[in-house]
């Protein structure tokens, strides 16, 4: 058995360990069965050592899954020693404090044995469409409203199905068939990868992956410092102040210190508000998760995520704030704080390195409808759509318009949806003058308008619907002179509009809009190129109203054309700038 | 068919057009290449055609047919040089085209972008209409609207027009309603309706596949068309046929009313050559491995059949991240590319580990031993420097390459900041880069719930047999074939393919209680649609009909695609079919679920025409024994023993058929080189075919 490794033989198996995960998840992929998973892609895979620490993650994962990654496992071990597990076991949780910040998200892991000891764990998340509970709200006070909570338990014991714990979770659950289906595909994606990792011991003759481990440890660990050493040292500090405001109503504050020293990185939200009895409170593990991702981001997008580059960061907030709850808060809709993190991060971090962060961005948070009804007929549908804004401006291009971040969330096909639910999706377009003017413009955001059929155009009966999303008053914010996106507003029959996410019972007839955020502009948008100015207009994504005012660009009405010696009389007027 | 002398194959590529004419009596080819000419195409193929007409004055008489690939159509796209084209959706959803997905390919990756869409957001109009889930009409297409919307975009000077409504594949009235009123109100302008390019549920890709079709039609128009004419000029008036993605031939009209369908025309005629060398030589199961300068592709045929997909992606932004192109939905041939070729470049990362492609050299400067150049080290170096290329025999002798140039670049830039030596450095670049193409292959296989170790490899292009050995053990794969000429065979595969064409109908039913008069009405349409592509093409005789059908467990998203048989639907057992379903998701995924309902989602049906017998002429091989086919020795790396060392050196035109040499071993040909591994036999067919056993374990 050869053990040693070099910078040759560690990428070559390093490489076959992540192709053994991203197979991991087209497994997943491809068994599951609710929406939730094959059109949104909301799950994660990967891979641990026998001790818990994160071997690999599937190339295309979810920011906020990995936050649970550097522990959870270790949690698992703390309740099944690793001489009380046994091949064919199978790991399930949902516990937010252990897991991913609130109860959707089900965590399986499968002990991976080789030569009757433990070697490795095979590990998925997915985020499924019900849990029980109250679905979709932000209004409860407690998790105990909020769904079934599965402490870590035994889902398999030596192969055999725990029947009872299967028949709690389907007795809990608007539609059993899809929930337990996405159970049975997370069963499934762990045998592969399982299996495919025991090939790979085999046929290298090894024990299990500790060396390897320990070598991608190192290297990522050495990569990452050197990343950081190259920013200058020092304490950046950002207020955030969250416009959804808690049951106390004060409104939520957010305080964060990032704190650069040598190669190590600790950011603290020491003066955050306390927690709130409203499902709005954000588990650490969520908090943690999003602020390394904004930092990893921003400092060195290239390399691995695993344990070795987390090693470099800290992350901490006072028990008892809305970073770091206590138990039972309640947790579903963590979004609109914990969606905010990687930005406030980008914010922090820009004096110090403006040309890798971006504007803030029109898609955070991520702004969904979960609904759930009845059909003439009785058939009951739950489903939950995502819809994005536009992402903020970069130092060197404009935001892409309507794509997720920081969640990494598909939207679904609306032929899908309407198959799948009696409702008609009558609109989903870029909104005119919603991403931040700038040199870079912000991307621009959505409108989705949904009717609920009348009868002898569908078949629905009643539509319970949560209206969600964020940027309601305080829209993403432009950098280095740029100007902020449009917000975000939902519209119910054309004129009752609320600045707030909404539960809605809806009716036949009835017509939901929801107008999603624009992106923030990058610098100031009297130095954007008038031509691409006057192609924005060209294409209905800037009024030619706005392309004078904010861009200071005179096109000609009939034909678009820029006026140049206008605009340069225009801009010089300006007297340099925005501010 | 049959009684004329020849056939011609010609494939446009990037840089190069080959041809390849064949003698249907003696089964003798003759092969050439001319560069290709961007500015007009057909311009390379005629000369081409000349150069035959030199020797062979009365060719065109004796030709039977033209079978033609092209890149023209994918580059198009990549390079932005398509029609000015308009898209017209039901109202509210114009923008469906921009919004694509909504996910991000690269979670970290700040500057992320994406291809902007085809049809700018000005020429996206929209018409009131709406049909819902069932195929109702719930808002009459408002006829006027669509009169002055065509108008006005006739207006615009548009030179094509997609058209794509919501839920038009259950009920394509609107759409077809729509065709109408762009008929009269803008004349020759061309259009596509999606419910004709594919009529297959999922309104985003749907609409980027039409307008993928409309915005390259009407160059494919002017090309095939200019082609025909000049072919016609020139005396030759008999068919032109065009190969499709998926692998068969289609004739010139049927191409222009879908030319999305001819993207990879190029690639696939490689597929079927390989499968063509395994049909000769027994083997159904297959891996087709070209390995070129810049990329690899390899193919899985599997009981004869090539591995087919419906989703694709053209001008990535990323060239090998998914996500980050245009997706088009058509049969294609399910290639896995990997940025894995002679000149892909090889690195030291941010951690301190090596790291090969996938940035390519490309053919300018091209790899350091080239000596053009180049000073990163490539895959190309790292194989001179093992010994496996011969600097004085590169294609044949006719480009020396620079040994010196090869070994500093690899040392300078891998063996010193690695700290490891020249060998090892060369080496980790040979495993890495298999290793790489390893890992793709291995997704590939998962997906369709194979066996890799059960298949043969077959290797070719410049690149393809000097890695075929190692590949193959990478695979626990023990056998290997190397086609005669390897270096350009894929040409071949032009000869070996049927007449054929897919259509395709979404369809949603749940199988239990579908409708089976309607299935089998929707299948009858499908191979009527069928019938009248062939004959247009100009066949008449049997037309082989197979009908698959992409289904689902009720309220899975993603359907498998499964074999049915020939049979009227309405007389069909349906517990007969769901147990083939069920057969087909096992073998897949290795679990089923016998009670929830199955459920239909798309329709397909290929027609064909018979497959094409292929004689090819036995190459003039030598008698005697291999030693007669010695060129000496050279020093080469052999991993199973972890250092270089003696391999002897063949020439591949003087080898024997039937005699066995044994590994370590190197065959050497104009346009590649075989490696055989310490342990490996190889034995040369009486076909010129090279078939190798690599040796067990490691």
């Amino acid at each position: 058995m050869n053990l040693k490794l070099d910078a040759i033989s560690t990428e070559i198996f390093w490489s076959r360990l992540v192709s053994i995960v991203d197979e991991v998840a087209v497994a997943l992929l491809r068994t599951s069965f609710s929406n939730v998973v094959r059109d949104a892609e909301d799950f994660s895979v990967a891979m641990f050592d026998a001790a818990g620490n994160l071997l690999a993650q599937g190339t295309s994962s979810i920011p906020s899954h990995l936050g649970a990654m550097p522990n959870v496992v270790k949690h698992f071990l703390d309740r099944f020693p690793p001489q009380t597990l046994v091949p064919g076991d199978a790991i399930i949780t949902n516990d937010p404090w252990i897991g991913n910040g609130h109860l959707e998200d089900v965590f399986l892991a499968t002990p991976v044995f080789h030569h009757g000891k433990l070697a490795a764990f095979s590990l998925n998340i997915v985020h499924h469409c019900d849990i029980g509970g109250r679905y979709g709200t932000s209004e409860s006070r407690e998790i105990f409203e909020e769904g079934l909570r599965i402490p870590i338990s035994k889902l398999c014991k030596a192969g055999e199905p725990n029947e009872d714990i299967f028949n709690i979770i389907a007795a809990n659950v608007r539609t059993p068939d899809k929930v337990i289906g996405d159970i049975n595909a997370q069963l499934a994606a762990n045998h592969v990868g399982s299996t495919r990792l025991l090939e790979f011991l085999e046929e290298q003759g090894w024990e299990n992956m500790d060396h390897l481990a320990r070598e991608i440890f190192d290297r990522t660990e050495a990569a990452m410092r050197a990343s950081i050493e190259e920013l200058p040292d020092g304490t950046y500090r950002q207020e955030f102040i969250g416009e959804e405001a808690g049951t106390s109503g004060r409104p939520i504050t957010i305080k964060v210190a990032v704190t650069i020293k040598g190669s190590d990185i600790h950011v603290d939200y020491t003066g955050t508000s306390p927690q709130e009895d409203k499902a709005i409170n954000v588990a650490l593990n969520y908090t943690y998760a999003h602020t390394v991702f904004g930092l990893k981001a921003a400092i060195n997008p290239v390399i691995l995520n695993n344990e070795g580059s987390l090693r470099c960061f800290r992350v901490t907030a006072p028990e008892g704030c809305i970073l770091n709850p206590r138990f039972p808060a309640a947790l579903f809709w963590r979004i609109p704080i914990g969606h905010m993190l990687p930005e406030m991060v980008f914010h922090t971090l820009h004096p110090v390195i403006p040309e890798r962060v971006m504007a803030g961005n029109g898609s955070t948070p991520l702004s969904t409808i979960a609904f759930n009804g009845e059909e003439v007929g009785g058939r009951r549908f739950v489903d939950i759509v995502f819809f994005n804004g536009g992402m903020g401006g970069r130092s060197d291009r404009d935001g892409v318009s309507c794509l997720a971040y920081p969640a990494n969330i598909s939207n679904s096909s609306l032929e899908i949806l309407e198959n799948e639910a009696p409702l008609l999706f009558e609109k989903k377009e870029l909104i005119c003058d919603s991403g931040g003017a700038g040199r870079f413009r912000g991307g621009c955001g959505q409108e989705i308008v949904m009717r609920v059929p009348t009868e002898g155009e569908g078949t629905a009966r009643t539509v319970a619907a949560f209206v969600a999303g964020g940027r309601f008053e305080r829209p993403a914010q432009g950098l280095l002179g740029g100007k902020e996106g449009s917000c975000s507003r939902i519209v119910l029959n054309g004129d009752h509009v609320y600045d707030t996410s909404q539960e809605f019972l809806l009716k036949p007839g009835d017509v939901v809009s929801m107008l999603v955020s624009g992106g923030g502009g990058y610098g100031s948008p009297l130095e954007r190129e008038p031509r691409l100015v006057a192609e924005d207009v060209r294409n209905g994504m800037v009024s030619l109203r706005k392309a004078g005012e904010d861009y200071g660009v005179v096109l000609d009405e009939s034909t678009l054309e820029v006026d140049e010696e206008a605009t340069k009389a225009a801009r010089a007027a300006r007297d340099g700038g925005i501010s | 068919m049959g009684d004329l002398l020849f056939r011609l194959g010609c494939d446009i590529g990037g840089t190069f057009t080959d041809f390849i004419l064949l003698n249907q009596e003696t089964g003798e080819t003759e092969i050439h290449k001319l560069l290709t000419t961007p500015d007009d195409p057909s311009k390379a193929v005629l000369s081409g055609i000349e150069r035959y007409l030199e020797s062979r004055p009365d060719l065109l008489s004796e030709m039977e047919n033209i079978i033609h690939g092209t890149t023209l159509v994918i580059n198009a796209i990549i390079e932005r040089k398509g029609a000015l084209t308009a898209l017209i959706t039901t109202g509210g959803l114009r923008d469906i085209l921009e919004i694509g997905r909504e996910k991000r390919y690269d979670i970290y990756d700040v500057f992320i972008s994406y291809p902007p869409p085809l049809v700018p957001r000005y020429l996206r109009r929209e018409v009131g209409e709406r049909i819902n889930r069932d195929g109702l009409v719930i808002k009459r297409l408002d006829e006027q609207e669509a009169g002055k919307v065509a108008a006005e975009l006739a207006a615009a000077g548009v030179e094509s027009i997609a058209v794509c409504f919501l839920h038009s594949f259950v009920n394509p009235e609107h759409e077809q309603l729509m065709g109408r009123v762009l008929k009269e109100t803008c004349g020759q302008i061309p259009f596509s309706l999606s419910s004709e390019v594919l009529p297959e549920i999922r309104e985003y890709e749907r609409t980027s596949t039409t307008v993928a079709n409309s915005y390259v039609q009407p160059l494919t128009n002017r090309y095939l068309n200019n082609l025909k004419d000049s072919l016609s000029s020139m005396g030759f008036n008999r068919k032109l046929f065009v190969m499709l993605s998926s692998g068969g031939t289609a004739s010139l009209e049927t191409a222009i009313k879908y030319p999305i369908r001819i993207c990879e025309s190029g690639p696939a005629s490689g597929v079927m050559a390989a499968r063509f060398y395994g049909r000769a030589a027994g083997i159904e199961d297959l891996l087709s491995f070209d390995m070129g300068g810049t990329t690899a592709k390899s193919c899985i045929v599997s009981g004869g059949q090539a591995a087919m997909t419906q989703t694709y992606e053209v001008a990535r932004m990323h060239r090998f991240k998914r996500g980050s192109g245009i997706p088009l939905r058509i049969p294609v041939i399910d290639l896995m590319e990997t940025g894995a070729g002679g000149g892909s470049i090889a690195h030291v990362d941010d951690m301190g580990l090596l790291k090969v492609g996938p940035i390519s050299a490309g053919a300018e400067p091209g790899p350091a031993c080239y000596g053009r150049g180049g000073a990163e080290p490539t895959v190309s170096d790292a194989d001179l420097c093992l010994g496996y290329l011969n600097p004085d025999y590169f294609l044949g002798g006719q480009m020396q390459l620079d040994h010196e140039a090869g070994l500093a670049a690899i040392q300078d830039r891998i063996g010193v900041p690695l700290k490891v030596s020249l060998t090892d450095a060369a080496w980790g670049i040979h495993s890495l880069v298999n290793e790489n193409m390893a890992a793709a292959i291995r997704m590939q296989v998962a997906e369709k719930g194979l066996d890799i170790s059960r298949f043969t490899l077959v290797a070719f292009g410049g690149a393809g047999p000097v890695h075929a050995y190692n590949l193959a053990s990478t695979l626990n794969i023990s056998c290997i074939l190397i086609p005669h000429a390897a270096g350009v065979a894929s040409a071949l595969g032009f000869f070996t393919v049927p007449l054929s064409f897919e259509h395709s109908r979404s369809h949603k039913a749940s199988l239990s209680d579908a409708d089976m008069g309607e299935i089998e009405r929707i299948y009858g349409e499908l191979e009527e649609e069928g019938r009248l592509i062939l004959s247009g093409a100009g066949y008449s005789g049997e037309i082989e009909y197979s009908r698959t059908a992409d289904a689902r467990y009720s309220g899975q998203g993603f359907e498998i695609t499964f074999p049915l048989p020939h049979r009227d639907f309405r007389g069909m057992d349906v517990e007969q079919v769901i147990k083939s379903f069920n057969q087909h998701y096992q073998a897949l995924y290795g679990r089923l679920y016998s009670d929830i309902p199955v459920e239909l989602v798309t329709l397909r049906s290929v027609a064909r025409g018979p497959e094409r017998h292929l004689n090819l002429s036995r190459p003039e091989l030598k008698g005697g024994s291999v030693d007669d086919a010695l060129k000496g020795n050279r020093e080469a790396y052999s991993p199973e023993i972890g250092q270089i060392m003696n391999h002897t050196v063949y020439d591949r035109y003087l080898l024997p058929a039937g005699t066995a040499l044994k590994g370590p071993a190197i065959i050497e040909e104009r346009e590649s080189t075989t490696i055989i591994g310490k342990g490996g036999r190889a034995v040369m067919d009486e076909y010129g075919t090279l078939h190798i056993e690599v040796a067990a374990g490691k």
